[in-house]
């Protein structure tokens, strides 16, 4: 799966989170989830369940961690695809 | 051999927040007394191994198990899953639906090193936490598929009368549960459901322990607890059972504290 493609789908995703339309219009590598997508923290964990059910991916906790804006999401479930499909 | 009120009816509890805690206690004690059990729960791919696990104390009180994965506060999720468990069960076989969603924020409302609480907090705590109850009540009902005797029983704490720090959005879902608890139980009474709040003493549970502060909350509500000890998921569950029996069915619209005394104690 492209970049491109996963951006696409994790929009889908973060759309019915965010209270930020602004921001989900633009988004971009270096758009934030609670700064700009404005997020609610109880919500985030959300939009990854849902990336989990999409993706069909796992994501522990710490890649979870190392998630702060898109390019870093795109990132972990570009990899998590990648080590899914090799397994495979 | 001796009647089961349950078993011999083929009926089923419906468990929101079915996957630890207090629900799941429920659901265990509920299968061995020899109910059905169908848990709704949501949880990451990585938490499932030991989801699976505990779920087999379930299956082995050889009754059946159905569980969903889904977001209980989401309408076309939460009207999905009704839809699939009546292809299921049919009609009339609800006997129990127990509320145990723990999900919300626990921001401060003043705080010098991180976020504060906003309205969108309060917004987001009360919807799954306290309007889900009735969202979920009213469909199962709208459908048809409670018992015609059944009991709903959702968990309040006593965040409903007291103030602490990092838990006002949850001290007023607490609040709104309990009065949309009363209404469910004056409203629905025509129809044979009653609904009950319990008011468990601390319990050590995974959402206890994500409030700052949990650890001296369990220290101090030991101390003061009349039986030396904090309240556990297992005495929770007990009274979920005894309020599922028709012998309960005068109880209504009722705050039950389960805590050993704990509240009697200041």
């Amino acid at each position: 799966m492209t970049k491109e493609l996963i951006l696409q789908k994790l929009t889908e995703i973060i759309k019915p989170y965010s209270q930020n339309p602004q921001a989900l219009e633009s988004i971009n590598e270096k758009t934030d989830f609670i700064n700009d997508l404005k997020i609610n923290s109880a919500n985030l964990v959300d939009v990854f369940l849902d990336a989990e059910e999409v993706f069909e991916i796992e994501l522990d906790n710490s890649s979870l961690e190392k998630i702060a804006n898109i390019h870093d999401a795109v990132d972990v479930i570009a990899s998590k695809i990648e080590q899914k499909n090799s397994v495979a | 051999m001796m009647e089961n009120q349950f078993s011999d009816h083929n009926y089923w509890t419906l468990v929101l927040g079915g996957s630890t805690g207090m629900g799941l206690a429920s659901a265990i004690k509920l299968a061995q007394e020899g109910m059905n059990i169908i848990i709704v729960h949501r949880n990451s791919r990585s938490e499932m191994e030991a989801i699976n696990t505990s779920f087999q104390e379930i299956t082995n009180a050889n009754v059946e198990l159905i569980s969903f994965n889904v977001d209980a506060g989401n309408a076309d999720k939460r009207k999905q899953t009704i839809s699939d468990i009546k292809a299921k069960i049919g009609e009339g076989k609800i006997k129990c639906m127990v509320h145990s969603i723990a999900k919300g924020n626990l921001k401060a409302m003043l705080d010098d090193n991180g976020p504060e609480l906003q309205k969108d907090d309060f917004m987001i705590t009360m919807e799954i936490m306290s309007i889900s109850l009735y969202e979920w009540t009213k469909d199962v009902f709208k459908e048809n598929m409670f018992a015609k005797k059944a009991s709903i029983i959702s968990f309040t704490s006593e965040g409903n009368e007291r103030a602490y720090k990092n838990y006002s959005a949850v001290s007023a879902a607490k609040v709104a549960l309990e009065a949309i608890s009363r209404n469910i139980a004056l409203e629905f009474a025509p129809h044979g459901i009653r609904a009950n709040c319990i008011q468990a003493g601390v319990t050590d549970t995974h959402s206890l322990r994500l409030i700052p502060g949990s650890e001296k909350m369990k220290e101090l509500a030991k101390a003061k607890n009349p039986y030396g000890r904090i309240t556990t998921p297992e005495d929770v569950a007990n009274v979920v059972y005894l309020l599922c029996k028709d012998e309960a069915a005068w109880i209504n619209g009722a705050i039950i504290p389960v805590d050993g005394g704990e509240s009697i104690v200041h």
